[in-house]
């Protein structure tokens, strides 16, 4: 009940969020030059629709209440048609979001398992030549603009040693279906999850070595050592979990750095997900795409955070449900 | 001494309200209400020191703020030297401020870290525009040797991070020196100080307050603390004063079981002797959820069936000492009485 | 604050230092660009044999596909990345400084508005934002930077108003406005410059985070087509990544390395600007003090009998030495410390903050903070020596028969684990083969003996009120039934009643179980009330130990009178306090004499030069002070009545 009603609130805390993304999306159509018709159907639209466009969102009603009838729109999960594809900008996003996830997931796992994990084990040695080189290369990780670090490993292993694919999904020749397929995706997914991870790897090792360092500064750390446990049951079992309080916090707050991330690597791959979607769709000064791709992005952060939030409660019994 | 009244509290209420948030609200969290204070009168005369003992929680801090001016009551009326001082304009309590200053717990936060002790002792004659230049730093010198800070000009340049506690907490005092107060509010001013330091403190306030005859109000936790500083003690808990009097008289013979309970649970060696312990059942009630009738009835050893519907009355057990408890004439006239828990 | 410790601190991480020449070199070279006599980084070729040429002697960067000086343009692009930076973080700071103080000062509705549209304004994703305001208004560099600074002034908001809520509550501010400051006074004067400092340090991440932006940008072919711009450069050679890859990897390796020493400097600010993140001294590095090299670990001989209790007793302490190493120097926080108790025995440690005492309990329990080592000494209990004669004869004593209570169990105990299971963890680790029934009646015995409900063992430490949570440390310190508890100021920052009901069950257990007891204290009435003998220490040494009533009644060193005689008393005859002039002693590096010569009134020649030794005063007292038998320092207490 109290865990429910709990949810429900946080669940609460996102309207104002998205609201104010759709409303600055309409204050940015209209504040930006040119015929809002135009900008929402395209130059090249033909008559008939661009009549359409100016029934449907009210364009000679007062102000308001075409905010009244954008919001309506976009609410029903109408984000306009693409002008290059002529297809609704939903089932587009709809569409790439599987291939941006697995990007996404794959390289979130891997730079929270072994960012956590290295940030902890130097932790244990703060001021150690270990700890300085690892903290450095950690800090030198995150400050690579990660599409030139793409670049960097399709000319390393893709030019160079010619042992990877560096574009796209499938191969032409592979099998499409079994086993087969899947290995051919993975291999496709190798660079692009390198890179992203590479730079994620970086932020969690920093995260996680500053607040396993100050867990390890606690008083009831001097407990169990006095207690006697050993250091290793010392940091899985009481340091880590309260060390990844903060490390979760961050996680949630950082997703909209990760998915520009993921947009920056999917371009420098060809990877056919929403990052690649947006690449064309600015190179065609598609608008209803770059609206909908920013609106969908505020969405998928915002439930990234409501997550977050929820697994913070899991993890630390002082939250307030 | 001919004594008139210069701070008068009457019936003080103040009342926080801890928000659930908008969200919270919506979902159906509660607004919860705190009765930090809960209708005290205080008297203090002037040149004299009132001590306001309690634990945590019991309101005294709280009750410090208002008196010096802070905080605004919820409902009561605060009197200053005869002036009614509860809803004054900014202007006027601006002036007020002069004659009201106040010393606080933590000496390590006192000070500006930014600003050089100088600077610091300064700013009330800034704030006021007194003086010029020249004359402020005569008085800024001339208050940190009042408080024993020799040579002054050797402190004036240093920071609060090149002092001890003790002595930033007497920089502290020396700040409120320099408009000539009338009344010091002194928020647990040696708690944080170490033993040897802290009677050193105590010592020079007491001097400063012969001297220059300046009341106290002067608020802690500590009973023996309070008896060396104080003319008068007023006991406090969660929220209401307990029981008021003579500093020696109160603590020789006390009216309410709190206190006498308080008198009896303070570690004091005497040599030769054991000290019966108090053994208390349960904790101190939040404040959060005040007891019905006498707010001190669950953890009482005396408590009746009166206790725990009814508010009890404050009696005057004799002249100059009132205190809260329906049977506090039965527990003034018993002075051997020792609390059976 | 002084400027020239922050100069003094940097200096001290190297990384720091490396990165801070990094940013001021890029920052001259960004200056000068003109002036350097590089080749017009927009002059093209006209040349075809001047295209793609190698990086070498003549281009050492190469040329591009037009022919231009790779390097003129990198450098070019210096100018860029910091106008870029520096405008783009001033403006998203100055936003966040003016709202976050604002909300953070003003409090009530105000904050609740601001605060909810920080937390809004944090969740947009930013990157993204600006690719719709740059697509919708054009890629003009100004408008890029704008939108940079708009999306990202919320996290600097945010800092701000935290930095307000904690400074707003700090006793110097609150001063001040009681003595008459108008809030803009207090805002200017005392609230924005001391809260300032993460936001230098993440206004310095935000400059990074900005440059990558602003070349996310430009690789996605929104950039500013007017500007020389890495993220520009690598966007146009992707092309001809396998033809010329110079023109993609030197723009993006200055990229990598301005925005890496921006972080690292960021980080450093961090450092140097929080205390709390300070790098302590390294023990195992740093040369000892001299004349302590030949202070040796105590063989496993027979104690020779130098303090008052004769004998072997339950634990017996001598010249128990540690130190913490911190920053440059060694604190004598335990030195040459010998004491022995009884078995049944409570022994009494008193003195002011940083004497020892606690240090002392931890070098007892040999759970020594990282900074910290112990240089010499023995410590027997029941016979064997645990202080240096391996791991294993210590582990057959930690917590089975030797355990502690910590000073403020607020945080003692894990704050994410049940109460039951912090138990149950602690039992199971020494007796392996126990059974699930008989860890839980054990928990519940010791509950009840300590008299804590037993439903509370469900309760996370954060639901229990202090002294519940004291009371739970006490059950966990008795779990195996040992002999000996050393317990750190455990009744202190409780309330008079409760901390009376603590020290009672102390008492009772003591009485119930023969348990031997050593109590830290800073109060001497604590103490005195449930240990038998007494041993008051400052500035890391032993300075008297004595039965109870002894050092009440007859104490011998000056420190020991200062201490009973500054306490004002609630019973008896009001006395004037008396007071020690200067602050307590700390030990640090080579010392002679007397340390409380300084504070002493009875202090001579021979104590400045020479240090006391321990005198026998009676059985089982000693003091250290060279005049502990003169007559002349008995106690004077009560001179002074007060009326």
């Amino acid at each position: 009940m109290r865990l429910q009603r709990y949810i429900l609130s946080r669940i609460l805390q996102l309207i104002p969020v998205i609201l104010t993304v759709i409303v600055i999306n309409f204050l940015l159509i209209h504040l930006a030059p040119g015929d809002v018709a135009i900008t929402l159907a395209g130059e090249d639209a033909d008559p008939a629709y661009m009549e359409e466009i100016r029934r449907v969102y009210g364009l000679d009603k007062p102000f308001y209440e075409q905010l009244f009838r954008y919001l309506g729109q976009i609410v029903q999960g109408d984000l306009g048609i693409s002008y290059r594809s002529r297809e609704p900008v939903l089932v587009e996003i709809l569409r790439r979001v599987p291939a941006t996830l697995m990007l996404v997931g794959t390289s979130l796992f891997i730079a929270l398992f072994i960012g956590t994990w290295a940030g902890a084990m130097v932790a244990r040695r703060p001021g150690s030549l270990l700890d300085s080189a690892v903290s450095t290369l950690a800090v030198a990780a995150y400050s690579i603009p990660v599409f030139w670090l793409g670049l960097m490993l399709v000319l390393f292993f893709g030019v160079y040693l010619k042992w990877l694919p560096i574009s796209g999904m499938y191969s032409l020749v592979a099998p499409k279906e079994g086993l087969g397929r899947a290995f051919d995706v993975l291999n496709h997914l190798i660079l692009p999850a390198l890179a992203l991870s590479t730079v994620w790897i970086g932020q969690y090792v920093r995260l996680s070595r500053t607040s396993v360092a100050a867990v390890y500064n606690e008083q009831y750390i001097t407990t169990v050592r006095a207690i006697g446990f050993p250091s290793r049951t010392i940091l899985l079992h009481h340091a880590l979990r309260n060390a990844l309080l903060p490390v979760v916090t961050v996680f949630g707050l950082q997703m909209g750095l990760v998915l520009t991330g993921a947009v920056l690597t999917e371009t420098v791959f060809s990877w056919p997900g929403l990052g690649r979607l947006i690449y064309d769709a600015i190179l065609a000064r598609d608008m209803p795409i770059i609206m909908g791709a920013y609106v969908a992005m505020s969405i998928c952060v915002a439930l990234a955070s409501l997550i977050t939030d929820l697994l913070y409660a899991v993890l630390d019994p002082r939250v307030e449900l | 001494m001919n004594a008139s009244v210069l701070l008068r509290a009457t019936d003080i209420h103040k009342t926080y309200s801890l928000r659930a948030g908008f969200m919270g609200q919506v979902v159906g969290r509660k607004v919860d209400e705190v009765r930090a204070v809960d209708g005290v009168s205080l008297e203090l005369d002037a040149g004299q020191v009132l001590a306001l003992v309690g634990e945590s929680g019991s309101g005294k801090t709280t009750m410090g703020k208002m008196v010096s001016l802070v905080e605004r009551p919820t409902a009561g009326k605060i009197e200053f030297d005869g002036e009614d001082v509860t809803h004054l304009s900014s202007s006027r309590l601006k002036a007020l401020r002069q004659e009201v200053q106040m010393i606080f717990q933590n000496p390590y936060e006192s000070l500006d870290p930014r600003h050089t002790i100088g600077t610091s002792v300064m700013e009330p004659l800034i704030i006021h525009r007194i003086g010029t230049k020249g004359e402020r730093r005569d008085k800024v010198e001339e208050a940190l040797s009042q408080v024993e800070l020799r040579p002054a000009s050797k402190f004036v340049d240093r920071f609060a991070q090149d002092l001890s506690g003790g002595q930033l907490q007497r920089v502290s005092i020396a700040r409120t020196l320099v408009l000539a107060p009338r009344l010091i509010v002194a928020d647990e001013p040696v708690s944080m100080l170490d033993v040897s330091v802290r009677s050193g403190v105590m010592n020079l306030m007491l001097n400063l307050q012969a001297n220059l005859q300046m009341a106290y109000f002067y608020i802690t936790h500590d009973l023996a603390v309070a008896r060396y500083m104080s003319n008068r003690i007023a006991v406090m808990y969660l929220g209401v004063v307990v029981e008021e009097g003579p500093t020696d008289q109160l603590i020789e013979r006390a009216a309410h079981p709190y206190t006498r309970l308080l008198i009896m649970a303070v570690p004091e060696h005497k040599v030769g002797k054991k000290r019966r312990r108090v053994q208390l059942s349960g904790e101190a009630a939040a404040i959060k959820e005040i007891p019905t009738g006498c707010r001190f009835h669950p953890r009482c050893p005396l408590a009746k069936q009166v206790c725990s519907v009814e508010e009890p009355p404050v009696v005057t057990v004799a002249p100059g000492r009132r205190a809260a408890c329906h049977f506090a004439q039965e527990v003034f006239d018993k002075q051997e009485l020792i609390l059976n828990v | 604050m002084k400027g020239a410790n922050y100069w003094t601190d940097f200096a001290r991480y190297p990384t720091v230092l490396a990165s801070l020449i990094i940013v001021v070199g890029a920052a001259v070279l960004a200056l000068l660009a003109p002036y350097l006599g590089l080749p017009n980084p927009e002059e093209m070729a006209g040349d075809l044999s001047e295209l793609y040429v190698r990086p070498g002697a003549e281009h050492w960067m190469g040329t591009d596909n037009f022919g231009r000086d790779m390097l003129s343009r990198v450098i070019w692009g210096t100018r860029l990345a910091f106008q870029v930076a520096i405008v783009a973080s001033l403006v998203s700071t100055l936003l966040g400084v003016m709202l976050g103080s604002i909300a953070g000062y003003f409090g009530g509705w105000v904050d609740h508005i601001l605060a909810r549209t920080f937390d809004v304004f944090l969740l947009i994703p930013a990157f993204f934002l600006v690719i719709l305001i740059v697509a919708l208004f054009g890629s003009n560099i100004y408008l890029i930077i704008l939108a940079i600074a708009i999306t990202s002034w919320s996290g600097q908001a945010r800092i701000m108003r935290s930095q307000v809520l904690t400074l707003k509550s700090r006793t110097y501010v609150q001063a001040s406005l009681g003595m008459g400051s108008s809030h803009l006074r207090v805002l200017f004067r005392h609230i924005v410059p001391n809260g300032l400092a993460p936001l230098i340090t993440n206004g310095t991440i935000l400059m990074g985070l900005a440059i990558l932006t602003e070349a996310g940008l430009s690789f996605l072919g929104l950039g500013d087509q007017s500007t020389i711009s890495w993220g520009r450069m690598i966007f146009e050679g992707q092309s001809q990544l396998r033809v010329a890859a110079w023109l993609v990897i030197f723009p993006g390796l200055a990229m990598l390395l301005l925005v890496a020493a921006l972080n690292l400097l960021g980080d450093g600010l961090n450092q140097v600007l929080d205390p709390n993140l300070r790098v302590r001294g390294n023990p195992e590095k740093a040369p000892l003090p001299e004349g302590l090299s030949g202070r040796g670990v105590a063989e496993d001989g027979p104690a020779t009998g130098r303090t008052g209790s004769e004998g072997e007793g339950l634990l017996e302490v001598r010249d128990l030495t540690m130190f913490y190493h911190l920053g440059d120097n060694w604190v004598r926080a335990v030195d040459g410390v010998s004491f022995s108790l009884e078995r049944d025995g409570g022994l009494g440690i008193v003195g002011e903050s940083g004497c020892g005492k606690s240090s002392l309990g931890l070098a007892l329990m040999q759970v020594l903070p990282r900074n910290a080592k112990i240089l010499g000494g023995s410590v027997r209990f029941d016979g064997r020596e645990i202080l240096n004669a391996g791991d294993d004869s210590f582990r057959s004593v930690r917590w089975k028969r030797m355990s502690t209570v910590f000073q403020s169990a607020m945080n003692a105990l894990n704050p994410v684990l049940k109460v039951r299971q912090q138990l149950a963890e602690a039992y199971r680790l020494h007796r392996p083969d126990a059974g699930r029934a008989e860890v839980q009646e054990r928990i519940e015995e010791i509950f009840d003996t300590i008299g804590i409900p037993r439903w509370r063992m469900e309760s996370y430490p954060h639901e229990l009120s202090g002294g519940m949570r004291q009371r739970v440390m006490i059950a966990l310190s008795l779990l195996l039934n040992p002999e000996l508890i050393i317990a750190d100021e455990p009744s202190t920052a409780l309330d008079v009643l409760v901390q009376d009901q603590i020290l009672a069950e102390i008492d009772k257990l003591r009485s119930r179980t023969n348990l031997s007891l050593i109590l830290i204290s800073h109060d001497m009435g604590t103490v005195a009330e449930t240990c038998e003998r007494i041993a008051v220490m400052y500035a890391g040494q032993l300075v008297e130990e004595a039965p109870t009533d002894a050092i009440f009644s007859d104490p011998r060193h000056p420190y020991t009178q200062a201490l009973v005689n500054a306490v004002p008393r609630l019973t008896g005859r009001k006395h004037e306090l008396t007071s020690l002039p200067g602050e307590p002693f700390v030990p640090i590096g080579d010392l002679r004499g007397c340390r409380f010569a300084p504070r002493c009134s009875f202090a001579t020649d021979l104590c400045r030069q020479q240090e006391p030794s321990r005198q026998r005063v009676d059985a089982g007292h000693i003091s250290a002070c060279h005049f502990a038998l003169d007559e002349r320092i008995e106690n004077r207490a009560g001179e002074r009545l007060l009326l």
